[in-house]
């Protein structure tokens, strides 16, 4: 149990990234195979295509919240000291965590309505909180993440570490 | 007031280093509920509609198929092929440096991946050549500048999302404004080379060379054309075309087994990451936009701006500094997703041509990427080659200074971005 726990942490939304992700580029690129070779288009493809990118997106963001790599404005960053940047991303992550307590509780509200009055995709006919769903389920991790690097955050502090800084985007 | 109060919120939140998507959704929150001019509601709505488009897909796969390029050696082709044709030039190698930047540019949507790429392959070579290592960091950087301007373009696609214009339409305005871009790098960089002595080429050209280049090129040269090939003539989608595109590099990178399967999850993680942290600023910044709109924001801006008695060319002019100054301190997509609805309807106020006011809106943001202190591709080549920023920023100073010509010319000359598309 702890084991598969400890691997969920590490890699969750890395694996349903990936899974949303290849799916996405095999929709899209078997619809274009299908429009020349067979000389027919569905209608599903690009709907399909779409809702998985949004899960992707939302997903994503959880996951940058985990490597530290969502955007700032760095130039307090620079200005201070070392020691006292810990705070700096303390202060952030609190005011992602109220954004994103918000976030999710708008987004089930949306859901709630779906479920209770109806409302069906254009294509697919199917429900649409399943897909409206990435939302808050992309904000219930964005809030467990969060939680998470506050308290590394926090560790770091009470020992005297230098703050995580996390990945940069495209250096390797 | 209480508009006011929130963007004051905004700003705060943001200088004190808050992530950017976590200000703008705060700031809309605050507005929202101060005002009562939106139901809250919609914010759940709103950040599943706001990205809910099939244009933006193409986001991470104009980035994967640069990756492919690179991991399956594609890429030194393309520089090989920049280097046979214009080596014999005196800045040689400079030159085709920034050429091959431009090449990866029709494949790669993303300028941070087109300085890295093609730092890595050519930066050693560079210092060879004579350049000095800040130079050479500062003339990838700038040629790196195109990865944006020339299509395809993350840049134009979010923008065309935001104010509704279809990406195809602007990768078509777009391409000869970004070859205009390409070449003020490329004349900078012989005009400093001739001032400064760095490169003195000695190879001649060889016709024989040419066509080998070309033929050791031709897969890799098959791509941009696919991509833009298939956009310009109505084949493809932009999202169809890297789709495609992002498809054959990678079997052509197996088929020379460069690529093994083993490599995809690696190659797509690297431009998924892209996605989590572009979407939720697009999302959130509809709705700020959104709200903004509700309260009659961009409309007064406009009145306060013409208040003052400008016309139209110190109307742009005053946008170029705009734009210039956010550009330098702040990333391209937050700049595109919050200035674009607020500028856009002076632009329109004074007869802009929507195509012509996307063109000129990313080509100055595209300054942003080589000036500190938020400079992206100075980051990614201080990273990569070790060199402090403030060494390259000031190396890049002559780039600076002949792209904001280039916008400038761009800002009064409507036609450079209008005539591909026939208007």
């Amino acid at each position: 149990m702890r084991r598969v726990l400890a691997a969920l942490d590490a890699n969750a939304e890395r694996y349903l990234m990936l899974v949303c992700y290849t799916f996405c580029c095999f929709v899209i690129l078997q619809e274009v195979v299908r429009r020349f070779v067979f000389n027919y288009s569905s209608a599903w493809a690009e709907e399909t295509a779409r809702y998985a990118f949004i899960y992707l997106g939302w997903l994503g963001a959880a996951y940058a919240v985990r490597e530290r790599a969502h955007i700032r404005f760095d130039i307090l960053f620079n200005a201070l000291p070392k020691r006292l940047h810990g705070w700096l991303y303390l202060f952030g992550e609190a005011m992602t965590l109220v954004f994103a307590c918000i976030a999710l509780y708008y987004s089930m509200h949306t859901i709630q309505q779906l479920l209770q009055f109806g409302g069906t995709t254009p294509v697919l006919r199917v429900n649409k909180a399943w897909f409206e769903a990435a939302v808050p389920l992309g904000f219930a991790l964005v809030v467990v993440r969060t939680l998470q690097a506050m308290r590394r955050d926090i560790a770091d502090l009470r020992a005297g570490r230098e703050a995580y800084g996390g990945k940069a985007l495209f250096d390797e | 007031m209480t508009v006011a109060f929130s963007l004051l919120v905004l700003v705060a939140l943001l200088v004190v280093g808050v992530p950017f998507w976590v200000c703008l959704g705060l700031g809309t929150v605050a507005m929202l509920a101060a005002t009562g001019v939106l139901p809250l509601t919609l914010v759940g709505e709103a950040l599943f509609e706001g990205i809910d488009s099939f244009a933006l897909i193409a986001i991470p796969l104009f980035i994967l198929t640069g990756d492919v390029m690179v991991r399956s050696g594609l890429a030194y082709r393309l520089l090989g092929f920049a280097e046979a044709s214009f080596g014999w030039l005196r800045s040689g190698f400079g030159t085709s440096t920034a050429m091959g930047c431009g090449l990866f540019a029709c494949i790669s949507g993303s300028d941070a991946a087109d300085a890295a790429a093609i730092g890595r392959i050519t930066m050693d070579k560079l210092v060879d050549k004579g350049y000095p290592k800040p130079y050479a960091c500062a003339l990838v950087a700038a040629g790196a500048c195109t990865g944006i301007l020339i299509p395809p373009s993350i840049a134009y696609i979010i923008i065309g999302l935001v104010l509704g214009i279809s990406s195809a339409t602007l990768f078509q305005a777009a391409f000869v404004p970004g070859v205009i871009i390409l070449l003020a790098v490329v004349v900078t960089n012989a005009i400093v080379n001739r001032a400064r002595g760095y490169e003195r080429s000695t190879t001649g050209f060889s016709g024989r060379d040419w066509f080998a280049a070309l033929n050791g090129a031709k897969w890799a040269l098959a791509i941009p054309v696919i991509i833009l090939g298939g956009i310009y003539s109505g084949v493809f989608t932009p999202t169809e075309a890297a789709a495609v595109a992002a498809g054959v590099a990678l079997l052509i990178g197996m088929l020379q087994r460069r690529i093994r399967l083993a490599d995809f999850p690696a190659m797509l993680g690297t431009s998924a990451r892209v996605c989590g942290v572009v979407l939720p600023i697009i999302a959130v910044a509809l709705l700020f936009a959104q709200a903004l709109t509700v309260l009659d924001v961009p409309q007064r801006f406009v009145e306060w701006v013409t208040s003052f008695g400008v016309e139209r060319n110190e109307i742009i002019l005053l946008m170029l500094v705009i734009l210039v100054v956010s550009g330098m301190v702040m990333e391209t997509t937050p700049n595109i997703v919050v200035l674009g609805p607020l500028l856009y309807p002076l632009a329109q106020k004074v007869g802009m041509d929507p195509i012509h006011f996307c063109v000129f809106m990313i080509t100055t943001l595209g300054l942003g990427f080589i000036t500190p202190p938020f400079g992206l591709n100075l980051f990614v080549m201080a990273g990569l080659t070790r060199t402090p920023i403030t060494a390259i920023a000031r190396q890049a100073v002559p780039f600076v200074v002949a792209m904001v010509i280039v916008s400038l010319v761009i800002g009064f000359v409507p036609a450079i971005s209008l005539f591909t598309l026939g208007r």
